[in-house]
């Protein structure tokens, strides 16, 4: 079992459109996700990669982005997991590199990034 | 002689390999035999060359980089003369991109990211009719391969469904706990408490906010590192999901049965008398493949039908008109068409058989030729496989003699699997 917390914050633009999340798993592996806005759930265990709209009708400013990830190592002949996340439509792009780890045959790995929008 | 110069190297070989496949192996035992374990390396370049053990391969699993030799000597008493390299350029440069889903799909854009192999393959020849010396070409073949069906993965949707839905179970409640427990520490408390101070005020102080959630985030991974307490504190509050989610990850199974259709290509350069500036491109093919396997019924056997189309143009080639006369050179282009059976027995062994025809197409003089193939093949382990043949070759273009086919093919790959269950492709 790996498990691994990351922070950001995030500049939003002066003019507030959605954020578009991108969410990466890498190697095969399988994985689900779960977004909470301020420890409210926007989005349950979506599987493996995808991308997701943040929005909010007042303002995101202040606003805390949980991303939850669980990932199961399921491909037999690799046990490195990857895990990115990417963060547009502020006032820069966010896009750190990937997290890779090595797990046990079938082990699990744990995500938690927070990102705080300012 | 060379046999013992050539034995030891291959005592070498294989006491350098011995630390790896045996870690391999054990990988293997644990997760389940898989049928990729049976599937030698099939590059089209030395396919394109003559030189791999059947006309007709199989899909296969391919590695994100592999080099193999190849030697089908007379009793083992020269060194290998056929090398190559082969890689798989997505799995290389975006390994970290493909998921799962993607991973199983049989859709076409990731059949073909996935699949993509380029293969470089050398084979030195020696013509004895021509002084030592003087005698030797290298032949250079540069070939892609690409799988546009990969069959379905024998996985059932349930048991998919189950996987990500114990998953969901298992991250919901990592949700729960880790930062319940993490609120224990009363240092991860005071930062996370900051951090909620500095995003709550206005105008948000972005310099303090960012040291407050790198203090807290480096906390946060110190407590998490301490494995006996994460493992007391969290793991054990969630023992029952976790476990079956790691037992349902291990019975998992991603053999691909089905239909399978591969598209594979490539030019042969030869260098004669080892000369750059006198090269011939002396052969270009293309050829589609298609195979069915079959699902394991009676006795754990894995059967696939194969079957294949191919076109190769000879540039320049030497040959013999069928009415005797003298020996002429054209471009010559043929039509192979050809079928093979494949039975592994569901482990290290496998024995099949191909029919090939081949069919001139732009000269009458040429007559059309068969070819027909018993292969038995032997896995010593992850990167050593033993390949007997015999069976007899298309008739030679200049000489209808000399035709039979009895070898036996030690390869020996070095390079990494990229992906599971043989049949993945």
């Amino acid at each position: 079992m790996a498990q691994l917390t990351r922070f950001f914050t995030y500049k939003l633009a002066a003019t507030q459109g959605p954020i578009n999340l991108t969410v990466t798993i890498g190697n095969a592996q399988s994985a689900t996700t779960s977004l909470y806005m301020d420890s409210k759930v926007l989005t349950n265990n979506a599987r493996d990669s995808f991308t997701f709209d943040v929005s909010d009708p007042t303002t995101l400013s202040g606003k805390e982005l949980d991303i939850s990830t669980t990932i199961v190592d399921i491909n037999p002949d690799d046990n490195e997991i990857a895990f990115r996340i990417k963060l547009s439509g502020g006032e820069a792009v966010l896009n750190p590199p990937s997290d890779k780890l090595r797990i046990s045959t079938n082990g699990v790995a744990y995500f938690l990034f927070k990102i705080i929008f300012i | 002689m060379l046999f013992r110069p050539l034995f030891a190297l291959i005592l070498v070989a294989v006491a350098v390999l011995i630390p790896r496949t045996n870690a391999a192996q054990t990988l293997a035992d644990t997760a389940g035999l898989t049928l990729n374990l049976l599937q030698i390396p099939n590059s089209p370049a030395f396919s394109l060359m003559d030189l791999a053990p059947s006309t007709i391969e199989e899909a296969k699993v391919p590695a994100d980089f592999t080099a193999f030799l190849r030697n089908a000597t007379d009793s083992f008493n020269t060194f290998p003369r056929s090398y190559g390299l082969e890689f798989a350029p997505w799995w290389v440069f975006g390994r970290d991109k493909i998921d799962f889903s993607q991973f199983v799909s049989n859709r076409l854009l990731d059949n073909i990211q996935q699949s993509l192999t380029i293969s470089i393959g050398v084979n030195h020849l020696d013509d004895p009719n021509l002084p030592v010396g003087n005698n030797r070409t290298v032949q250079t073949a540069f070939a892609f391969k690409v799988s546009l069906l990969r069959g379905r993965v024998e996985q059932k949707h349930q048991q998919i469904d189950s996987l990500y839905s114990l998953l969901g179970a298992v991250n919901d409640s990592f949700y729960l706990q880790i930062p319940r427990w993490l609120r224990t520490d009363s240092i991860y408390r005071y930062w996370e408490d900051s951090v909620t101070v500095l995003r709550n005020a206005r105008p948000i102080n972005a310099q303090a906010l960012d040291a407050a959630g790198t203090m807290m985030n480096n906390r946060s991974n110190e407590l998490l590192s301490d494995s006996l307490r994460f493992q007391q504190q969290v793991l054990d509050q969630i023992a029952p999901h976790y476990a079956l989610l790691k037992t349902q990850a291990a019975g998992f199974r991603l053999n691909r049965r089905g239909f399978k259709l591969d598209l594979g290509g490539g030019i042969v350069t030869d260098f004669f008398n080892q000369q750059v500036n006198d090269a011939q491109v002396t052969r270009i093919g293309g050829w589609l493949t298609g195979s069915w396997v079959f699902h394991p019924k009676r006795n754990s056997l894995n059967i696939s039908v194969l079957g294949i189309a191919r076109l190769l143009g000879n540039p320049g080639q030497l040959y013999q008109p069928t009415d005797g006369g003298i020996l002429q050179t054209d471009n010559n282009l043929y039509f192979d068409y050809g079928a093979r059976l494949i039975v592994h027995n569901g482990k290290r062994f496998s024995l099949s058989s191909e029919l090939l025809g081949r069919q001139p197409i732009n000269n009458q003089l040429i007559q059309p030729a068969t070819r027909y193939v018993i292969n038995m093949d032997y896995q010593l382990n992850s990167t050593i496989l033993l390949s007997f043949q015999f069976g007899k070759n298309f008739d030679g273009a200049v000489t209808q003699n000399g035709n039979l086919i009895t070898a036996l093919h030690l390869f020996t790959t070095l390079g990494r699997r990229v992906a599971a269950g043989g049949g993945v492709l």
